[in-house]
């Protein structure tokens, strides 16, 4: 049967799909290579949180981290490498969407992996607890970029 | 006579545990804090823990109770732990692991009613970060993030935190 004018014949797919799954293992020890255990002067983390919305938004060094560590709480927290990709983070700050407000702490658990030139993609685990009657736990996924 | 050779074989093997085995390194915790079971609402929580080695186990449980409604959860934890590092004076210590998480709620709209109950169970993948103030005491966040068929997919799990003060021994 003869392709239709625009579809993709089985040659092209397969030639596709050869040179991608190269390319993808070609470039297998770059993807799974920790960044994190690099030294990086500076990096910026957006991450959606529950049903895609916005999570996170945050400017850090090699061992910290500072702004919206969740969609509602603005803070800073120390950043402290688990293993080859994993991390764990602590820090304080101020709930600025809970019913009264108020200081608080947050918690991280997370893995920073797939790295594409300065792009990672990275997943957390984060909770935070405030004194404003407002604590909650969120799993971020969001794109890491480390200069 | 049977069983003196009983007894001191059994001594003997023992004695012989205590050599061969490694020693273990663990500790008790117990403490108090919030949880988002109750919608963060100022309820003490009730907190125990045991580390051992690189594994904790936890159970946390929160409760309030009136004459119109009453809300109870009990959270399970199994972690495998690490102190990667420090933050200031204080080692960090980190967990990653299965939760389990099982709850009651009951209310009724006067004194007369007979009310509504509904309880469930959630389990998902759970994390632990604590921080050590000093060399008993601790601060630090447990939470469990159940998960609810494919909305995981989307981000949405049914989360349970709890926000610990405690000590360990």
């Amino acid at each position: 049967m003869r392709p239709y004018k625009h579809q993709l014949s089985l040659k092209t797919i397969f030639i596709l799909l050869i040179f991608s799954c190269f390319a993808l293992f070609s470039n297998l020890n770059n993807c799974f290579a920790s960044k994190r255990q690099e030294a990086k002067t500076i990096h910026f983390f957006g991450a959606f949180g529950n049903l895609y919305t916005f999570g996170s938004a945050r400017v850090g060094g090699e061992k910290f981290e500072i702004g919206l560590l969740t969609h509602s709480f603005l803070g800073i927290a120390s950043l402290i490498n688990a293993g080859s990709v994993g991390y764990f983070s602590f820090g304080t700050g101020l709930d600025i969407a809970g019913s009264g407000g108020g200081i608080g702490i947050y918690a991280g658990a997370g893995v920073e992996f797939f790295s594409f030139w300065i792009v990672d993609l990275r997943c957390e685990m984060s909770a935070v607890s405030s004194w404003g009657n407002y604590t909650e736990g969120q799993i971020l996924v969001g794109a890491n970029l480390a200069f | 006579m049977k069983l003196q050779i009983f007894q001191i074989l059994f001594i003997s093997f023992v004695i012989q545990l205590l050599f061969i085995v490694e020693k273990a390194e663990g500790d008790v915790r117990i403490g108090t804090g919030l949880s988002t079971t109750t919608a963060g609402r100022m309820i003490p929580s009730l907190y125990l823990g045991l580390n051992l080695n690189h594994f904790a186990l936890s159970l946390a449980s929160v409760g309030v109770q009136n004459d119109l409604d009453y809300h109870t959860g009990h959270q399970l934890n199994l972690f495998m732990v690490s102190k990667p590092g420090d933050l200031l004076w204080g080692a960090i210590e980190g967990g990653i692991g299965l939760g389990v998480h099982h709850y009651q709620i009951g209310y009724r709209e006067n004194l007369q009613d007979l009310g509504l109950e509904k309880k469930g169970v959630a389990a998902g993948p759970a994390m632990r970060v604590f921080w050590h103030m000093s060399s008993f005491l601790f601060i630090g966040l447990e939470a469990m993030y159940g998960l609810r068929g494919a909305l995981f997919l989307f981000l949405s799990t049914q989360d349970s935190v709890f926000a610990i003060v405690g000590a360990s021994f």
